[in-house]
């Protein structure tokens, strides 16, 4: 295989995974507008609230908003097309890694960019759609836009991936797995201020959502370059230990000697 | 056998199975965790507006009795009956020949499937909301006469969600699978239901059209009977009777009709 090809190679396995998807026109594209419309019933849930109470510690329904684009964005670019992400834990449970630790490529970015999630490609709309619709679009804010995803899809990544990896260690930790990533995004679609005490400390350190959910105030409205760095530096640090966490745990993965095959 | 003692028959049987097998059960504990979560993002949100706005009621309620009804609203959401789902997979698989050949009709089974299902998930999940909601706010925002108006109420209430619901679980019929159509209608319900907020905070024009749907008699009405037992009890009781009559007929309706499109097509 030439350079090229190697390099060629991840865009086409994402486009074949995406491939399986369309198989079934119908079915993906219903299941990308129920997502879009869910994301929106909680925006509409939202704007609720805001008709009502205007503004709530600073947080205006524009913010909210933004914390739904920025939300939205990171973690269906993240669960979409890293769609064996959420499945991670049961694969390492049932064994059924094998196929990807026989070929010749990087065992975790191949495991999870083999998959698309349909329903998080719906996500992956939403977000930047509010974007463009409702949060005064402009160069310089889309340049924030941009980095407040990335930086909010990196915490995701590298979470959801340290909780996965726990299964090597924890055996069944599925259950587990999807408890705790839904806590995750719940504390994630609140606005920060609202969360004090204990459980602020509590966001800031096991559960990150407070990285995420004090993103639209502190990237986008007034671009706070303290708590940039601090993102960012805490993303790495994560990310370091969740690589860290899946190295150590393939030491340890014991095949399920289950026949698999590969179309 | 009448008919009521074949549908108490089946609704036992189910309602026991939902405890027979632990492990299975131990994995619906995830909608458990979320209502735990979203508990406390509620009173998180909500012990914040109240202070906000510098007051100890707001739409009729202090907030441990808000948090109550939100307690309330997620225990009916959180063990409502998938329709499509069980429905789409008899229709796919041909299933739904040996389900018709029953000796109990089919739209009794389900509701009586749908009811032993049910039923003690909402005491379950009303229970654990209910001691999240005590242990948050230091109070027991509701007595035995708001577990009673809202038991009494979610009766009907239930009987509204389920015939709503299998109605447009039966366009599987037609449609084979009928996800989407009843993903919307569960939206609908989460806001103009009053999951999320209640009809007293909503904006005039949206609150005088959500009171005209059912949407609200399945949701906000049992669940701010924990706030206000028996408060316009009659009223709501006879509007979720008259509603029910309404959703039968449309029920029965497309029942027919979806079965004689089965035999048109030799099923």
């Amino acid at each position: 295989m030439s350079k090229a090809d190697r390099r060629r190679f991840w865009p086409r396995l994402m486009l074949a995974a995406m491939r399986a998807q369309l198989a079934y026109p119908g079915a993906f594209w219903l299941t990308i507008l129920a997502m879009v419309l869910n994301d929106g019933v909680w925006l509409a849930f939202w704007w609720l609230y805001f008709s009502r109470f205007p503004v709530i510690r600073g947080w205006r329904l524009e913010d909210v908003a933004a914390l739904w684009a920025i939300g939205a964005s990171a973690l269906g670019l993240v669960q979409g097309f890293g769609g064996n992400l959420s499945r991670l834990a049961r694969l390492i449970t049932q064994g059924e890694l094998d196929v990807y630790l026989s070929l010749p490529k990087p065992v975790l970015p191949h495991l999870l960019l083999s998959r698309v999630n349909v329903a998080s490609l719906g996500d992956v709309i939403f977000g930047p759609l509010v974007f463009l619709l409702f949060l005064h679009p402009s160069l310089v804010r889309l340049g924030l836009f941009v980095l407040a995803v990335a930086l909010a899809g990196a915490i995701f990544l590298a979470f959801l991936l340290l909780l996965h990896t726990m299964a090597f260690f924890l055996g069944r930790a599925d259950l587990l797995a999807d408890q705790v990533t839904i806590s995750m995004v719940t504390f994630s679609t609140y606005p920060s201020p609202i969360f004090q005490g204990g459980l602020r400390l509590v966001l800031f350190t096991l559960l990150p959502a407070g990285f995420i959910n004090t993103m639209p105030v502190s990237i986008l409205r007034s671009p706070d370059p303290r708590f940039i760095a601090a993102t960012a530096a805490f993303a790495l640090l994560l990310s370091l230990l969740a690589l860290l966490a899946w190295r150590q745990g393939l030491k340890r993965y014991a095949s399920g000697n289950l026949f698999q095959a590969r179309l | 056998m009448t008919t009521l003692r074949k549908v108490w028959a089946v609704s036992s049987a189910y309602a026991r199975s939902v405890w027979a097998y632990p492990g299975a059960e131990a994995l619906r504990t995830i909608f458990l965790v979320f209502l735990v979560v979203i508990l406390i993002v509620f009173l998180a949100l909500w012990r914040t507006t109240y202070s906000t706005m510098d007051t100890g009621s707001l739409g009729g309620m202090r907030l441990p009795q808000m948090l109550e009804y939100l307690a309330g609203t997620e225990a009916i959401v959180l063990s409502a009956p998938a329709f499509a789902d069980r429905i789409g997979d008899d229709v796919r698989t041909g299933g739904l020949a040996v389900q018709l050949t029953r000796p109990i009709s089919y739209i009794a089974f389900q509701f009586a499937v749908a009811a032993g299902e049910s039923w003690p998930r909402l005491a379950l999940n009303l229970a654990v909301g209910s001691l999240v909601v005590a242990l948050a706010t230091g109070s027991v925002p509701v007595g035995p006469a708001g577990i009673l108006a809202y038991l009494m109420a979610y009766v009907p209430a239930f009987l509204l969600y389920a015939s709503l619901f299998l109605a447009l679980a039966l366009t599987s019929f037609w449609l084979e699978d009928a996800w989407a159509v009843t993903f919307l209608a569960s939206r609908s319900v989460m806001i103009l239901g009053g999951l999320l907020v209640p009809l007293s905070l909503f904006p005039p024009v949206l609150a005088r059209i959500a009171q005209i749907l059912p949407l609200q008699l399945m949701v906000y009405g049992p669940a701010q009977q924990l706030a206000h037992p028996f408060q316009d009890f009659g009223g709501l009781m006879l509007q979720e009777a008259i509603w029910l009559l309404v959703l039968f007929a449309l029920l029965a309706f497309i029942y027919r009709k979806g079965v004689s499109a089965l035999h048109v097509q030799g099923g």
